[in-house]
């Protein structure tokens, strides 16, 4: 994910790494903790949105057969948004 | 009417679709959609073109798979009469597997109920298909769901798993709907796989 300073790997519940200077060095970071376990590396535009996602020993998540109401990318937001949301911490 | 292409990830929902059903109904296409496949349902129909009917039947012959709850069949208490659309679907859906193409025959079904056998009261002409029962309990479909499609092929995350991610997302579900200015009970079937495909990426 896009940081201050660089790029940062954010994992759910967990706090964010140390910023890397470039996106591709976070991302070779990533892989190399998705090497036994099942896992997936979602990759975000300098944006925040979703630009790729790397799936190991998971099924890949298909898209919906067609649109809705709402743009995906709006969607993508508010889901994200509430996924770091400290109220739904894992810990809680 | 041009003949369907039948997709292999594609999995048709037929059940019930009032509010009382309604966590058993998420479950399963949360369920469906974290094991890499796609929900489908009659709610996804939103155009006035064609009839109902031939929408129902096309969505039906796109699909490889199929999950048909019939825990809804029985009497309504004012009409005194069974709604028909869930077996007239699973018929549909029969039919494809006995009269169609080979790509059509290939089709996979698993049936869901409330209670084991109680369908030999009403469609007893099923058995010998796939009858599980679910027991009007959301983790129990998730859980019948998952092992149902693990039959088919390939590694997929295990039911508890499914379980817990599908009790999160309920938990946040709210929060992401004050987003759109909606209670989640307003989200119509696609809103929802969008949703849940969004949470499945970026969440478990």
């Amino acid at each position: 994910m896009p940081a201050k300073k660089g790029w940062v790997l954010r994992k759910v519940g967990a706090s964010d790494t140390k910023p890397f200077t470039t996106q591709r060095e976070a991302i070779e970071d990533a892989r190399k903790h998705l090497t036994s376990a099942p896992g997936q590396i979602v990759i975000h535009n300098a944006d925040g949105n979703i630009r790729d996602v790397e799936f190991y020993k998971l099924p890949k998540i298909q898209s919906p057969p067609r649109s809705g109401r709402f743009k995906a990318r709006k969607i993508e937001r508010a889901v994200t948004s509430i996924i770091f949301d400290p109220r739904f911490s894992l810990t809680n | 009417m041009a003949k369907p292409y039948v997709r292999s990830k594609d999995v048709f929902i037929n059940c019930p679709f009032d509010s009382s059903y309604k966590p058993i109904f998420n479950a399963i296409v949360f369920a469906v959609c974290e094991l890499g496949f796609r929900a489908r349902c009659a709610l996804e129909i939103d155009d006035a073109g064609d009839t109902r009917l031939d929408k129902i039947t096309r969505i039906i012959g796109e699909c490889k798979y199929g999950i048909h709850d019939i825990s809804a069949t029985e009497l309504n208490p004012v009409i005194h009469l069974p709604r028909f659309n869930m077996p007239l679907e699973l018929g549909l859906f029969l039919g494809c597997k006995r009269y169609g193409s080979p790509s059509q025959r290939s089709k996979s079904l698993l049936i869901l109920d409330r209670e084991p056998y109680r369908y030999r009261n009403f469609i007893s002409d099923v058995s010998g298909q796939d009858i599980h029962t679910h027991g009007a309990d959301p983790n129990r479909a998730i859980m019948e769901v998952r092992n149902w499609l693990a039959s088919k092929g390939g590694i997929l995350p295990g039911g508890a798993t499914i379980q817990k991610h599908y009790a999160r997302f309920v938990t946040m579900l709210p929060a992401m709907c004050q987003a759109f200015a909606l209670d989640s009970h307003e989200l119509t079937f696609t809103d929802l796989s969008w949703v849940i495909n969004k949470w499945l990426i970026s969440a478990r």
